[in-house]
């Protein structure tokens, strides 16, 4: 029996083909015929009749399935009362199984270099072939969405499958010079990627290396028409400079192919190296390479063929579950695994301190890099970057790079339950939600993972293996005690040994070691059936009365170790014999687990460990204590702080902790980290008090969650003690940060002249570069925030200076940051720009990634709003806005959505401005960001009243915020109060604007405010207009435009709408007809003409023609149900929008739904109708 | 270098509300209020093990039954007894939460 599922599915029985009743019966068959397991009645019913009562859903599968039986008479289905499943696999042949084999052949057939296999060649042709269209083509069942994502992503994995094969089979090809088998198959990669400007090069370059120079050439007009249609854009250079070689006929460079040459998979892992700790370049997370290591394999392990089988099924989902309590043997079954995978395997062992997720990561990516050492680093410098990334942006990377690889990877995790920490799971939930096809994930675990574990079982990406898998049966405990062990049970006392360890393999494996080279093993087997006692007490007594003594000493006051070297045990021993002795337990099976090659470094296994160390604490609570006194020195002296500071802890020794917590502050003036707050959590709280570098750390720990009173709290004691224990150096040290802090908490507190007083003095105590950087720069924010932008700037440039020194690129982009948006103020826009520019250039040839320079690009698109350059100030906030999150840096985020609210008000779609608007303030709302950002949304949301018409809205905004503490600030007063004057001149109260204005213009104009100044003169003029002064009004507006004109202003104008233009028109008019005098009068003459052409077709509406303003809707639309409508509109299918945003039809149709609703219509058309009326697309 | 710069504004990335004390308050929402558990297990304990539950009483009972008792502790407390119950592989046959005696203030 055939079944063809490339292209159109058929099935055919000897060569016959069979027609099925339904679609949906062929649609079941071939979900059996690819599903690795049986699947469960109760599944396949909800999967094809997602719609009916499970009742009535398990019938028609009945029904369904008594059909599929009745045509292919049984032949291979088989279902009993819970699953279906095939009878033997192996009479169905499938042409997808049989390309995925092919593929599997290839890749493992291990060579040293890939290309010189001619077989694998075949075997890679033959799978090339059997590709012969896509997936299931042209075949869906419009009633089963899940089915629908099944087939969906079976497909892109294929399609994958495929693209990888091509690849491997072009790189063959290349090494054989066979360049027109190599050129049929990059026709094809290209026909799959259309797009993918690196498969269009491989292309150009095979033809020409087979001299079809025309052909080539061709082919870069192909690539270079469709990336003009489908993303306006032109080809990458190095396509260019390829395609120019080659008309040229230069020789060609083409530094991709070479690297294909010489790529070669590596097969097995590279074994991390043996040191123990290593700075894993450039993260500030020390890694500890033995949680890389992958624990080998003791020759007496139980081989266990049937759960390693299951384990390499489950590596082709996203997930392998192996959940089941300790001692059970999970680490043991997948490092056994791991040794005949034929996936490179990365492995990661996991312990309490990973919940941070940040070094959860930074573990994550190392344990990747051990397989394939390439990729991560991004991912690493990200991690260690200063600012925080939302650790999405990192995946999303990360995952991208996994993609790109040529074969998968299978990651495990040992020991997950040590994760409790949300957002860590969040990570691993965030890989599983998109699943990569080349990441694997196997968890080994005591306790269920948090993870959407329903979905991706029902999405068939999960094998679990649990206890009652991973228990001994009695077979296997009998091959274990007698051949293993080689013990010699009868099979009755195999079933006693078996009944009591309830086929668990600790308890086993301690049995066997109690019971080995004792003569009475019977009467040792009666009395351990018969004891009540906790199994593992009692086998841990025997084990240790079969040791001599030194061993019995030496595994119990060694036992305090999480990890143990020869030197370190003779240390706490006081013998000199430590390395020989863990040879020696290794050689017994003592329970300890070498973590390198070399043998150097061991543990003992967890459950063993933890018994030892139970029972020695509490018969010798004082040794315990003496002993990790011992450790800590040794640790110290070993020059591992860390793992000192934690033996300290332990050994209750607080003030030693203390001591060294302050020189690892001290050492790195970190106080940031979330180690040491951990630590300091563990000391008694007094003794904290006393110690001023500690309390720093805490106090910095609450400003950094904007906790005021905690924080005042902890400076203060800072304060008194840096005074009572008075060292010259290190007090002003402590009381610049000190102050530094305070001025951060008194700038978001709204208190300006505490603030300012306390970056003062900070400024003046701190000399240390890095301390510095930080109390100036909070000092120029408080110039800025109290309108003396010249003040700011020279700090800043101070700043900038430090950083220069210090080669610090990221504190030259930070200050740079800070000085254009004062230069915005200033009302140099040109200059403005030249610093963004300097900053992009410098990001570039420091290589500085994206999201450093994310904020910049936000400031960047608001400049390029007012030059009225809307579609690159789009693309700039969006992809700027990307790096931030609500967890991460809100206020840049905040920052964003108001950015786009302005380029939507632009737009004139006042419903996307208002969300962009609301966002905004949901942020500030709940989270205390800074002021200056706060003051701009609120502005924000007065304009947009003021554009819509809701004059009493605006109002009301406008009232709380000239009443609010926050707004105290000169700078933002200003411009509380220009917008203050614009909502009267939108109420028709222009005849009461005239002083305001008049004082307001005054103080901008003196303090080189020019940015304020000219909106005020724009406002002025058209309070004047409204007045009937109309010779004021145009004699205030010429003033503004020449001083607007050198900066090229654009949208402060526009924004004004019909009122300026007609001004504008009469000026323009004016100066033609030679009425009005001015110099440059030429120029001013171009400028007008620029402004209005730059006035959209319908004006703006403003305050005073309310009647032409939006609807606006009474809910807002989702950002989704806005591209769902677009594309509707676009005469998309339901289907088509789901292929093309990645969802399910069900979700398109609930979108549709809910849109329906909101816009108030009830046909397509209508909604297309309404949507264009409504200015949505 | 970079990397030792403590939280400043430009550092700063976490940001609640909630003004925090430094001092733990007893606050007497339900999830931190101190209750008395008690925990029945399979099999016999050593009493050694009341150093790795500490806070705990361990009392033999019956042929093959412990049970492990705390007078006053909070959820947090009972889930790393759980942990370490689990880490032990001891088979659990409940959990209950004892009411406080009436005579109790």
């Amino acid at each position: 029996m055939e079944l063809h599922l490339f292209g159109h599915p058929k099935l055919e029985l000897d060569g016959q083909p069979v027609v099925l009743e339904t679609r949906k019966a062929l649609a079941i068959f071939i979900y059996l015929a690819l599903s690795p397991q049986p699947v469960s009645r109760e599944y396949l019913a909800a999967l094809f009749w997602p719609e009916f009562s499970q009742s009535r859903a398990l019938a028609n599968l009945r029904r369904a399935l008594s059909s599929l039986g009745n045509r292919i008479q049984g032949k291979v289905l088989e279902a009993d009362r819970l699953a279906v499943f095939f009878k033997d696999p192996a009479t169905l042949y499938t042409d997808v199984q049989d390309f995925r084999q092919k593929i599997k052949d290839v890749q493992s057939h291990s060579h040293e270099r890939l290309e010189t296999c001619e077989k694998c060649l075949f075997t890679l042709e033959d799978a090339i072939q059997a590709y012969r269209g896509e997936f299931m083509e042209g075949f869906n069942l419009p009633d089963c969405p899940d089915f629908d994502d099944w087939q969906y992503q079976q497909r892109q994995a294929l399609q994958q499958e495929l693209r990888m094969a091509l690849d491997s089979h072009i790189q063959q090809c290349v090494a054989r010079r066979r360049w027109k088998n190599g050129i049929l198959s990059a026709q094809r990669l290209v026909a799959q990627d259309v797009l993918n400007e690196a498969s269009r090069r491989k292309l150009m370059w095979l033809y020409a290396q087979d001299n079809q120079r025309n052909a080539a050439l061709h082919e870069y007009e192909k690539c270079f028409q469709i990336l003009q249609k489908e993303l306006n854009q032109h080809p990458e250079p190095e396509t260019t400079g390829l395609f120019q070689n080659i008309r040229d006929g230069n020789p060609i460079q083409c530094e991709e192919m070479q690297e294909l040459l010489s790529f070669v998979p590596a097969v097995k892992p590279i074994q991390p190296l043996p040191s123990l700790v290593q700075q894993a370049n450039p993260t500030s997370v020390t890694v500890l390479r033995t949680k890389l290591f992958i624990p080998s394999v003791r020759a007496g392990a139980v081989n266990r063929p049937r759960l390693i089988a299951r384990i390499n099924q489950g590596v082709q989902g996203a997930l392998t579950l192996v959940s089941a309590p300790a001692g059970f043997g999970k680490t043991t079954l997948l490092a056994s695994w791991a040794a005949q995978s034929a996936s490179p395997v990365g492995w990661l062992s996991l312990e309490a301190d990973d919940n941070d997720p940040v070094r959860f990561m930074t573990y994550l990516v190392m344990g990747l890099k051990s397989v394939w050492p390439q990729i991560g680093n991004l991912s690493l410098e990200m991690l260690a970057s200063p600012q925080s990334l939302p650790v999405s942006v990192v995946l999303t990377h990360l995952l991208n790079e996994i993609s790109g690889l040529k074969t998968g990877i299978v990651l495990v995790l040992d020991d997950y339950h040590a994760i409790t920490a949300e957002p860590v799971q969040k990570v691993i939930s965030f890989i599983l939600d998109h699943l990569c096809p080349h990441l694997h994930l196997v968890l080994a675990t005591r306790s269920d993972p948090l993870l959407p574990l329903a979905r991706l079982r029902a999405r068939n990406q999960l094998v679990e293996l649990r206890a009652e898998d991973l228990h001994f049966s009695i077979e296997e405990t009998a091959d274990f005690l007698n051949s293993m062990m080689g013990l010699n049970l009868s099979p009755q006392e195999v079933t006693m040994i078996g009944e009591r360890t309830e086929g668990w393999v600790t308890g086993l494996q301690m049995a066997a070691l109690s019971m080995s080279g004792r003569p009475d093993k019977t009467r040792f087997i009666q009395a351990f059936s018969g004891s009540h006692q906790y199994i593992l007490d009692y086998l841990l007594n025997e084990v240790l009365n079969q040791q001599p003594a030194p061993i019995q000493t030496f595994l119990l006051e060694t036992s305090i170790l999480e990890c143990l070297t020869g030197s370190l045990c003779n240390a706490l021993t006081g013998n000199n014999d430590g390395q020989e002795m863990l040879e020696m337990l290794e050689r017994l099976n003592l329970f300890l687990v070498p973590l390198d090659d070399e043998h150097h470094w061991y543990r003992y296994h967890q459950l063993f460990a933890g018994l030892l160390r139970s029972r020695f604490q509490f018969t010798k609570q004082d040794l315990f204590t003496t002993l990790h006194e011992r450790a800590s020195d040794w640790f110290e002296q070993n020059g591992d702080l860390r793992r000192s500071i934690f033996h300290a802890i332990e050994a209750k020794d607080y003030v030693r902790s203390a001591n060294m917590i302050e020189k690892v502050i001290g050492e790195e003036l970190n106080f940031n980290g979330r180690e040491i707050i951990a630590w300091i959590d563990q000391i008694p709280e007094g003794l904290v008090y006393e110690r001023s570098f500690l309390c720093l750390a805490k106090a910095i720990y609450f400003s950094n969650r904007f906790q005021q009173a905690a924080t005042s709290q902890w400076l203060q004691s800072a304060e008194e003690h840096a005074f009572a224990d008075y060292i010259p150096n290190e007090t002003n040290i402590i009381l610049g940060i000190v102050d530094t802090t305070r001025a951060v908490m008194a700038t978001i507190r709204g208190d300006l002249p505490d603030a300012m007083e306390n970056a003062f003095r900070a400024s003046q105590r701190l000399t240390d570069k890095f301390l510095r950087f930080d109390a100036l720069g909070i000092l120029g924010e408080t110039y800025y925030l109290s309108g003396n932008i010249q003040g700011a700037i020279d700090q800043w440039d101070e700043v900038k200076t430090i950083s220069e020194a210090a080669k610090n690129t990221y504190g030259i982009i930070e200050a740079l940051e800070s000085k254009a948006r004062a230069m915005l103020q200033l009302g140099k826009l040109k200059e403005e720009e030249q610093i963004f520019c300097m900053i992009f250039q410098l990001a570039a040839e420091k290589g500085i990634q994206e999201f450093h320079i994310a904020l910049a690009r936000l400031w960047y698109s608001d400049l390029l709003r007012e030059w009225n350059e809307l579609e690159q100030a789009e693309q700039q906030v969006s992809e700027g806005v990307t790096f931030f999150s609500e967890e991460v840096r809100p206020d840049n985020l905040c920052l964003g959505y108001i950015f786009q609210a302005f380029i939507s008000l632009a737009h004139g779609n006042l419903l996307q401005a208002n969300e962009a608007c609301q966002r905004a303030e949901k942020i500030c709302r709940q989270i205390n960001i800074y002021p200056d950002i706060v003051a701009m949304t609120y502005l924000c949301k007065i304009r947009l009243g003021i554009a819509s018409g809701r004059l009493q809205d605006a109002d009301q905004v406008l009232q709380e915020c000239l009443n609010g503490e926050l707004f105290k600030h000169d700078l933002l007063k200003e411009w509380f109060l220009i917008t203050k004057a614009r909502l009267w001149i939108a109420q028709g109260r222009s005849d009461e604007v005239g002083d305001l204005l008049f004082e307001l213009a005054k103080d901008a104009q003196s303090a080189g405010r020019i940015r304020d100044w000219i909106e005020i003169l724009i406002l002025q003029s058209t309070a004047f207009v409204k007045q009937g002064q109309k010779r004021e009004s145009l004699s205030v507006l010429i003033h503004c435009l020449l001083a607007a004109e050198m900066e090229g202003y654009i949208r402060l104008f526009v924004s004004e709408g019909e009122t300026m233009r007609q001004l504008l028109q009469e000026i323009s008019s004016r100066l033609k007809r030679q009425r009005l005098k001015v110099e440059n009068r030429d120029r001013l003459l171009a400028y007008i003409n620029k402004l209005e052409a730059a006035f959209s077709p319908a004006p703006l509406p403003n305050g005073n023609t309310v009647s032409s303003m939006q609807p606006v809707l009474p809910e807002p639309i989702s950002s989704r149900e806005l591209e769902v409508l677009q594309l509707l509109c676009a005469g998309l299918s339901n289907h088509e929008i789901a292929e093309k945003l990645f969802i399910t039809n069900s979700t398109v149709k609930s979108h549709i739904h809910h849109l329906f609703g909101k816009i108030g219509v009830e046909s397509r058309p209508q909604a297309i109708v309404r949507a264009r009326e409504l200015n949505l697309v | 270098m970079d990397k030792k710069r403590k939280g400043s504004r430009k550092n700063s990335n976490t940001s609640q509300k909630e003004e925090g004390k430094i001092e733990t308050t007893t606050n007497e929402s339900k999830i931190k209020r101190k209750h008395a558990y008690e925990i029945r297990l399979k099999n016999h304990l050593d009493q050694h093990w009341a150093v790795w539950f500490e806070g705990w009483t361990i009392t033999n009972v019956g042929n093959d039954e412990v049970i492990l008792a705390c007078s006053s502790t909070d959820h947090a407390g009972l889930h790393g007894a759980l942990d370490k119950i689990r880490d032990l592989n001891l088979a659990i046959i409940y959990v209950k939460q004892i009411p406080p005696k009436p005579s109790g203030p």
